[in-house]
């Protein structure tokens, strides 16, 4: 798949001080997850790949387009979603959206007719004539999504999408972010600090730690290959079962309690060891997939050298 | 497929021409001046001296209203260089001055309030087009109450005067143009900056006012009480008018500079305005 964005020594000084520091790498994937502890410079990055601030060493490029030379027309390409509370007021919600359609290059009836789709597509249909200080935060969020796609861009960037939501609202956007991902029409960049959010909707992931890349994985990758990893909970005479395991070439360790963790070798099934405890008259009471990839990734990042270098 | 059950889609239709683009913020702008009643009101009051000098040329040159009205045609008021210069700088400098003050920090200060730059400025579209999208609401407002309608009158006293009068007062339609142009990009700067700096509209209304007043009172201070003729040069509506003398032919007593100071006053007060707006207006600001 080709590359989203590609860091080349990229470098971004701030007010004098270091924020980005020599980055490099490529990001791919269909939805890309940025995360990083606050004030690891995820928000910066963003700012620096659209053009708000300047890089001071190094490039990068966004869909094969250098952020030095291309700025504007990489913001053709692009649909941000800012973190902070930001709208226009006094203007209703379709209005709004209409506009930043039309700044984008849609014409007035095509910005019009793609207002209207995009406030229905977040749900906010029956709200889209309301002023938008009027509307919760929740709504707010959702109109800043509709306006960061209503003009059909190729990359959605998001930065903190579900920052000072609720359960619910957080479950909806989250909802909205994966479906934009499936359509596969549009390229996601989702900055957050939640792993969770990242973990739902992203399939490749960049840590960032204190200005550096601190980790960059595809995690598809990283969920294949949790899923040879298996805790299992038996009852009765795990011995032989172990044994019988071992013969199939899978690689186990005891817990104690018949509590076992196993990596399924390839050719084998989870019917496979089914089969194999009815034979040896065990139970298996419990059976999961190891879930907590990213967040293994994540806290082995930040715990590699203080400078956050790899 | 109805509106609602759409899913997620691209888009396939054309786009209009980059340069073009800013016209859709300044056509949103106009849409939301005219939306406060108010507002429209005041818009057309200041027609008002336009309509008053348009029935003063009627007038002059209709003998039956002379008679009706009982005036001898020796009486009737010149219409010339002076008379346009007067009106037009009561329209630019009073009411356009008046317009300026509530129409341009209304189009910047609530986008900075409310952090809507971002919005703007991670499209296709950048500063430079973000400011003149906002300006030409400004300009294009403060045209149709000041050169537009003046040259109209202009053509209107050129029509019944004839040829004579058209030729003696050829500088009055350059003056009228340039002169307006002048102020308008002068006043529309100053009243795009002051609210780039406070991000309040009510606040940069009252910077403006105390600012543009306060100055022109410490020249007057200078230049009156300790002699120094430069503080006539704080006085932006001052300077105007030297600009506007020279343009009209028309002399001024006091207060009066040489040309060149006038143009540098003017000149500088636009590029100290430009100068705010281009770094008060980003994405983000860095804080240091």
């Amino acid at each position: 798949m080709e590359s989203v964005v590609e860091l080349d020594g990229l470098g971004v000084r701030l007010a004098g001080r270091p924020i980005l520091k020599d980055l490099r790498g490529a990001l791919s994937g269909r939805s890309i997850g940025l995360l990083g502890p606050n004030g690891a410079g995820k928000t910066t990055l963003l700012h620096t790949l659209l053009g708000f601030h300047a890089a001071s060493e190094g490039t990068a490029r966004v869909l094969g387009r250098d952020i030095r030379s291309d700025s504007k027309a990489i913001r053709g390409m692009v649909g941000y979603m800012p973190e902070n509370e930001s709208f226009i007021p006094g203007i209703s919600a379709v209005r709004f959206v209409r506009l930043m359609a039309e700044l984008s290059g849609l014409p007035r009836s095509a910005a019009m007719e793609r207002a209207h789709e995009a406030l229905f597509y977040v749900g906010l249909g029956e709200a889209r004539y309301r002023n938008m200080e009027t509307f919760s935060l929740g709504m707010k969020q959702r109109v800043k999504l509709a306006q960061a796609l209503v003009h059909a861009p190729k990359l959605i960037v998001l930065d903190e999408p579900t920052n000072g939501l609720d359960p619910p609202a957080r479950q909806k956007m989250i909802k909205l972010i994966k479906e934009i991902a499936a359509s596969g029409e549009v390229r996601l960049i989702l900055s957050s600090h939640l792993l969770r959010d990242v973990e739902e909707c992203c399939d490749a992931a960049l840590v960032l730690k204190q200005g550096r890349i601190a980790a960059n994985c595809d995690l598809e990758q990283e969920r294949r290959a949790n899923r040879k990893f298996l805790e299992l909970e038996t009852h009765g005479d795990s011995g032989s079962f172990v044994e019988a395991l071992g013969r199939l070439g899978c690689e186990w360790a005891s817990q104690g309690n018949g509590k076992l963790k196993m990596v399924l070798t390839n050719g084998v099934e989870i019917r496979d060891l089914y089969r194999l405890a009815a034979e040896q008259s065990v139970q298996i009471r419990r059976l999961d997939y190891k879930r907590d990839s990213l967040q293994d990734i994540f806290l082995k990042a930040m715990e590699d050298k203080t400078d956050g270098r790899l | 497929m109805a509106v609602y059950e759409r899913a997620y889609r691209g888009y396939a239709g054309g786009y209009t021409r980059e340069a073009t683009r800013f016209f859709a913020l300044a056509r949103y702008g106009v849409q939301r001046v005219f939306a406060a009643r108010l507002f429209v009101a005041f818009y057309a009051a200041c027609f008002l001296p336009a309509v008053v000098l348009g029935t003063l040329i009627y007038g002059s040159h209709n003998a039956k209203v002379l008679a009706f009205l009982r005036v001898d045609p020796g009486d009737v008021v010149l219409i010339n260089s002076p008379m346009f210069m007067g009106f037009l700088a009561f329209e630019g400098k009073f009411l356009g001055f008046l317009l300026a003050l509530i129409v341009g920090p209304a189009l910047i200060a609530p986008d900075l309030a409310n952090n809507a730059l971002p919005l703007y400025l991670s499209r296709p579209f950048n500063r430079t087009e973000y400011i003149a999208g906002k300006l030409a609401v400004l300009i294009g407002l403060l045209s149709t109450i000041t050169w537009v309608p003046y040259l109209l009158l202009y053509a209107l006293q050129a029509y019944f005067a004839g040829w004579e009068w058209t030729k003696d007062n050829l500088n009055i339609p350059g003056a009228i143009f340039v002169g307006s142009w002048i102020w308008i990009l002068c006043i529309s700067t100053i009243a795009l900056a002051a609210p780039a700096l406070l991000k309040s509209k009510l606040w940069s209304r009252v910077f403006m006012f105390v600012v543009l007043f306060a100055l022109a009172a410490f020249g007057a201070v200078l230049a009156e009480g300790l002699g120094l003729g430069l503080g006539h040069n704080l006085n932006v509506f001052q300077m105007n008018l030297v600009v506007w003398s020279e343009m009209f032919d028309v002399p001024i007593g006091e207060g009066s500079r040489p040309l060149w100071s006038a143009w540098a006053t003017l000149i500088g007060a636009c590029a100290i305005s430009l100068g705010i707006l281009y770094r008060k207006v980003r994405a983000y600001e860095v804080v240091r």
